[in-house]
């Protein structure tokens, strides 16, 4: 393998990590790492969509009572950052995960309003904050 | 190269992606889920402890292990300990500085209380024999030791340590017995009410001050024809000395204490409950509505303020005559609560009699074969909760009633005449449909939480169910319980959250996670 595709394995890879955890119902593992990609990549617009993705289907997994089996809770074995985060979400309430994902999103909503990805989970936290 | 990168890369986050939002625990060959519980200190949870079985060693002696984790479920101690497998767990209770558990050994004939330090160290053993005197209690312990029985015979002291009261019985003679066992040294005392007229008692724990263990006593008054008295005892936990037996015959109305609240940093203690007219029967007759009492260390009455269902809880309750809420039956104070700003809860659960249809059909059928049966005709079920708001004057200011499903409870002695008794046993048998309320430090937000079973067009089973004040309005919120466990219990966890507690008898598994509420 030349260093090219090694490269872009490395950076495919790094988003499959976050699908990964989402998909295995591991919403805060694919909130750390999202965030964290985020610093490198801040305009990346699927990165965006899926802090939005993760915290609203928290809400509806709260709202359903399953949100203890979608999220780890604070460990010593986990790093502080990590802590933090789960900490955080945590302390939230019901309908803070429904704000905190429309205010964060509407902040890009004029600049991303092409990605479909996108209009679909701002739609989604728009609809949420109105329950 | 590439198969072997992704092989490498899946693996790694495979494995630190396996959740920590639960917590499993393999080889449980057996569980009761009651032997599990809540390690608390001042009024928060800080973690839990799980007691099963986790191993057979050989024909005669099992592996236990004690499980404590910290309030996110991580692991922190597990006490691995081999003993004779006739020994079953009857209560356990924790303290704030130690774990106590009551065991029945059948090999020895004997009830040993166990210590465990918070390290897991077994810290002190009180070990007393059971006779015939106990029967009483043992055969409570047999009908109640299923995941529906909670504890009811240990009760955490503070620092101090831990008090037993058991029914005692001798002939004709009813009596009661309070068992202290220290956490702090290897101290251990025991009281049984002497006087005459305590030939007859029943004893029920009401609470404990840094000094005292207080006690709801009913005696059957043998110089007043039978007459139940009710009686609040205070037993000294240094000197187990009888401090006072408030009877209240001097007063204009008695009382019949459900609960108490010691009021920190005062040295006086609050104590609710229903009160009566002078004369009347306690155990039979209807209550005239709540009463609450604020008595010092010593017993001495220092305040009595009376809420009369006729006319103080009309104002917002739909109250019948005789003590009786329309629709709700007769109330039972579950909880006091009292908040930062002087605020009084107070958590009550309706119950009533009412017609069983199977009984009447058996009886019917029972009688047409020429016979007498002892088939009861009617069943107790557990009507509504109630919440109640006191302002700091003791005077209700406010009540709402939260819709329940009438649910039976399964009581051998549903034609017993006693409203009293019949409370008593259902809270004996764990009847009542309220599990437990959970506060933060200062008791300025908290939720109440209680059972039921629905049975509507969406959803047929067990629910839990949540009211959470936060500090101006109650809000609800309901958690469906259907699940493939073989048992399953909700023990109380940090502000805003429930613990799921479940127990997969095929897999030989236990697990427990976190959900929010409200």
């Amino acid at each position: 393998m030349n260093k090219g595709t090694f490269e872009k394995l490395k950076t495919t890879f790094q988003y499959e990590i976050v699908e990964y955890a989402y998909i295995t119902d591991n919403y805060t593992r694919s909130l750390y790492y999202t965030i964290e990609m985020l610093q490198e990549h801040p305009a990346d617009a699927w990165l965006i969509t899926q802090v939005g993705k993760v915290l609203n289907n928290c809400y509806t997994a709260q709202k359903a009572h399953i949100l203890g089996k979608r999220v780890e809770l604070p460990s010593p074995g986990f790093n502080s950052g990590y802590n933090l985060l789960l900490q955080f979400i945590q302390n939230l309430y019901l309908e803070e995960f429904a704000s905190i994902s429309y205010h964060y999103l509407h902040q890009y909503s004029s600049q991303l309003n092409y990605y479909a990805y996108f209009k679909k989970e701002y739609i989604t936290s728009s609809q949420l904050i109105k329950q | 190269m590439i198969k072997h990168l992704l092989t490498v890369a899946l693996f790694l986050f495979t494995s630190s992606l396996y959740a920590q939002s639960k917590l499993s625990i393999e080889n449980v060959y057996s569980a009761y889920l009651r032997n599990s519980g809540t390690i608390m200190e001042n009024n928060q949870i800080k973690g839990y402890f799980f007691l099963y079985q986790s191993d057979k060693i050989d024909k005669r002696t099992n592996e236990y292990t004690l499980q404590i984790v910290d309030e996110n479920l991580n692991k922190v101690k597990d006490i691995k300990f081999q003993d004779s497998k006739k020994i079953s767990l009857l209560e356990a209770a924790y303290n704030g500085n130690s774990l106590s558990f009551l065991f029945k050994n059948e090999e020895n004939k004997t009830l040993d209380m166990k210590v465990y330090g918070i390290d897991g160290k077994l810290k002190y053993t009180y070990s007393r024999e059971y006779t015939k005197k106990t029967e009483d209690l043992m055969k409570r312990y047999e009908t109640m030791h299923t995941d529906e029985g909670t504890n009811q015979n240990v009760f955490d002291l503070g620092e101090k340590g831990y008090a037993s009261v058991l029914p005692l019985r001798d002939g004709k003679t009813r009596t009661y017995e309070v068992d202290y066992y220290s956490s702090q040294s290897k101290s251990y005392w025991k009281y049984v009410p002497t006087d005459d007229e305590e030939r007859y008692a029943q004893a029920e724990f009401l609470g404990a001050t840094d000094s005292l263990i207080i006690l709801e006593v009913m005696k059957r008054n043998r110089a007043l024809s039978g007459k139940v008295t009710s009686h609040m005892v205070g037993i000294d936990i240094t000197t187990k000395k009888k401090i006072f037996d408030l009877d209240g015959e001097n007063d204009e109305f008695v009382l019949v204490p459900s609960n108490v609240i010691p009021l920190k940093g005062t040295g006086k203690i609050l104590v609710m409950g229903s009160y009566f007219d002078k004369g009347d029967n306690v155990a039979k007759d209807a209550s005239k509505g709540l009463a609450i009492y604020e008595i010092d260390g010593k017993g001495n009455v220092l305040s009595k303020t009376y809420n009369s269902w006729g006319s103080d809880f009309a104002k917002y309750l739909p109250t019948g005559s005789k003590g009786k809420l329309d629709k709700v039956g007769y109330l039972y104070i579950h909880k006091l609560i009292r908040t930062a700003n002087g605020k009084i809860f107070a958590v009550g659960e309706g119950y009533k009699r009412q017609v069983s249809a199977g009984g009447v059909a058996l009886t019917m059928l029972v009688a047409a074969g020429g016979s007498y049966g002892r088939t009861s005709t009617t069943k107790i079920v557990t009507t509504d909760m109630v919440i109640m708001e006191f302002n700091d004057k003791f005077k209700v200011t406010g009540a709402t009633i939260y819709d329940k499903t009438n649910n039976t409870a399964e009581l051998m002695l549903s034609d017993f005449n006693s409203q009293h008794a019949i409370a008593i046993l259902l809270k004996m048998t764990g009847g009542f449909d309220y599990e437990f309320t959970t506060s933060d430090a200062d008791n300025s937000t908290f939720t109440i939480c209680y059972s039921d079973w629905v049975r509507s067009s969406d959803y047929k089973g067990l629910t839990f169910n949540t009211l959470r004040y936060n500090g101006a309005k109650f809000t609800k919120d309901k958690i469906d319980l259907k699940s493939k466990a073989s048992k399953m219990t909700v023990l109380p966890a940090k502000a805003g959250s429930v613990m799921i507690l479940e127990y997969f008898k095929k897999d030989k598994k236990l697990e427990s996670r976190l959900e929010k509420i409200g």
